[in-house]
């Protein structure tokens, strides 16, 4: 009986050193294989050429103020007097006055650059913290140049899981982004950049072009 | 006389009561008529266009109806029909003095017939941006002058290159040409300057340097379009978009008049930047063509708007395909053309056609 006894805890220490050792390595080879699968950091975007300001992007976001904001593109802007995303289209006076400015909360901020032999030139700038992100400026634009244009703003979006606006664009102009480079530009303005940044002396626009994505 | 039995004949004054069966039916008439009110609510109120569908408020769409409107009164033209353009991306048009078209596209130009036949194709060294037609007195095309990217080349009816100019200025973007007997006009809107020049490319004169002394502040173009003309008496006729008017010079370069202004109204130009493209009519009348609202109008001698040749609407743009802010969509514009018939050749690059507009035979009143 001794002996019977005596085999019978070799065999359990036998097993429980190949369990042990199975299970070691299972979790090992697990590991590794999560650690290659792991999924990158991917970040909401949409894709400016493919947006038509429906409005979505204003009332569609879990955010009580959307996380999606106009930007300008200063190299396609034409720096006009009359800026169609600036003047509502029934405008009465090429002024500042609210009801004469097609932004419905005033985000759009126009600024006096150069006066040459009685032609101005404004630049066009966004008060990021008004813009709700209608887009309103962008259809008025896109009537002309095209230079703004809406992204999903990384400081403010929460990256939902399943992008309450992305469900509801009409024109499926939203994905994702690697996270290092979470903001894409219109193509226009992607063509102006490259370009410029080819050019001697551009650190700040290759700066700025490493941070975008380039597809 | 006996009474009458009242347990058995109902009192005159007590009221019928209805029999069971009456009051459902009562009721199923009751529910069947809210139903068919609240079908009748629903069906007035179904967004079929899927315009609510966006539950965005009024205040946060752009509304163009009002622009896109052109009054049916004040249009003066109607279109005839309209020809291929035998180029996949047609870029620019050209009318010649014998009523046969030239189309910039591709990497060639089309010589198409006034009914649409395929005359010939002219292959180019690079694909083109715009194109011009140097005809002699007696109207035959000679040559014609057109320009790409890098390049502007002269080649014949036949399509053998004649010659090429020197290499383009980096940032050069020739966005048309024009041409008298002795000369072909350059409008490059990279430079921001409009050159006369001989027919082997040489520069004899530069328009557009800004002078503030003389109130001159150059050509402002906010994007790449400016379209210059030839007129009969020694002059251009060149378009200051960015200044929403089109100004006189002589070859000399002098400064002669000026018309055009800015409004959304229909007698000005719309946006920043307006006209997109000019032509002129044998008689020395204007058509020009806006982008943004596409309007096609035809204006006097003297800058007064005579008629409308065509709008959104007739060109196939209701007022919610205007406001398209997708990348392709940005800043259309249709080229225009004259024939010597006066009819206006519209260049539809959507559709690849040239659409054919003639003047409707009553009056033109835009008003």
């Amino acid at each position: 009986m001794a002996l019977i006894a005596s085999a019978d805890r070799r065999r359990f220490l036998r097993d429980a050193i190949r369990v042990t050792s199975a299970v070691t390595l299972g979790t090992g080879v697990g590991f590794l294989a999560g650690q290659r699968g792991r999924p990158q950091d991917l970040r909401w975007q949409l894709d400016p050429d493919k947006c038509v300001g429906c409005g979505n992007c204003a009332t569609k976001c879990v955010l009580d103020e959307s996380a999606v904001k106009a930007v300008q593109c200063f190299d396609m802007c034409g720096y006009c007097d009359i800026c169609t995303g600036y003047l509502a289209t029934d405008y009465q006076q090429v002024d500042t006055a609210a009801e004469n400015q097609l932004c419905p909360t005033g985000a759009l901020v126009r600024r006096l650059i150069e006066e040459q032999a009685g032609q101005r030139f404004y630049e066009y700038t966004i008060d990021t913290p008004l813009c709700i992100g209608c887009g309103v400026c962008v259809k008025g634009c896109a009537l002309m140049n095209g230079s703004l244009y809406l992204q999903v703003m990384h400081d403010r979006c929460v990256n939902c899981n399943e992008c309450a606006i992305a469900v509801s664009c009409p024109s499926r102009a939203f994905d994702r982004l690697p996270g290092e480079t979470p903001y894409r530009l219109k193509r226009q303005a992607l063509a102006l950049l490259q370009q410029k940044a080819a050019g001697p002396g551009q650190d700040a626009a290759r700066a700025f072009l490493e941070q975008v994505y380039q597809p | 006389m006996a009474e009458p039995n009242r347990q058995t004949a109902p009192d005159a004054a007590e009221a019928v009561r209805p029999a069971a069966g009456w009051v459902s039916g009562r009721m199923a008439g009751a529910v069947v008529a809210v139903a068919l009110a609240v079908g009748a609510y629903a069906l007035t109120r179904l967004d079929s266009w899927g315009e609510q569908a966006t539950s965005v408020p009024a205040r946060l769409q752009l509304d163009l109806g009002a622009q896109a409107q052109v009054p049916a009164e004040a249009i003066g033209y109607t279109e005839q029909g309209s020809l291929p353009t035998h180029v996949e991306e047609p870029r620019a048009l050209v009318a010649a003095p014998d009523g046969t078209l030239y189309v910039a596209g591709d990497q060639a130009v089309a010589h198409v017939a006034a009914d649409g036949v395929l005359l010939a194709t002219l292959a180019l060294p690079e694909p083109p941006r715009c194109l011009a037609a140097l005809a002699d007195a007696a109207g035959t095309v000679e040559r014609l002058v057109v320009a790409g990217d890098r390049r502007v080349v002269v080649v014949s009816p036949t399509g053998a290159v004649l010659g090429q100019w020197p290499e383009l200025a980096e940032k050069s973007v020739i966005t048309a040409l024009a041409a008298t007997p002795h000369h072909v006009v350059v409008a490059d809107a990279g430079l921001r300057e409009v050159r006369i020049c001989d027919l082997a490319g040489t520069v004899q004169q530069r328009i557009g340097t800004p002078d503030p002394d003389r109130n001159m502040p150059g050509f402002v173009l906010p994007s790449p379009y400016f379209d210059v003309v030839c007129g009969d008496d020694e002059t251009l006729w060149v378009v200051n978009s960015g200044m929403r008017r089109i100004e006189c010079y002589s070859l000399s370069g002098e400064l002669q008049s000026m018309w055009g202004e800015a409004s959304s109204d229909l007698a000005g130009f719309f946006g920043c930047c307006n006209p997109a493209h000019l032509a002129r009519l044998p008689d020395g009348r204007f058509v020009t063509s806006e982008k943004g609202i596409p309007r096609i109008k035809v204006f006097s001698a003297i800058g007064e708007l005579e008629t409308v040749v065509a709008g959104p609407r007739e060109l196939g743009l209701n007022a919610t395909a205007l406001v398209d802010a997708r990348g392709d969509a940005v800043g259309r514009a249709y080229d225009v053309a004259v024939r010597p018939d006066g009819a206006v050749l519209v260049l539809d690059t959507k559709q690849r056609r040239v659409r054919v507009f003639q003047p409707r035979a009553e009056g033109r009143d835009p008003t």
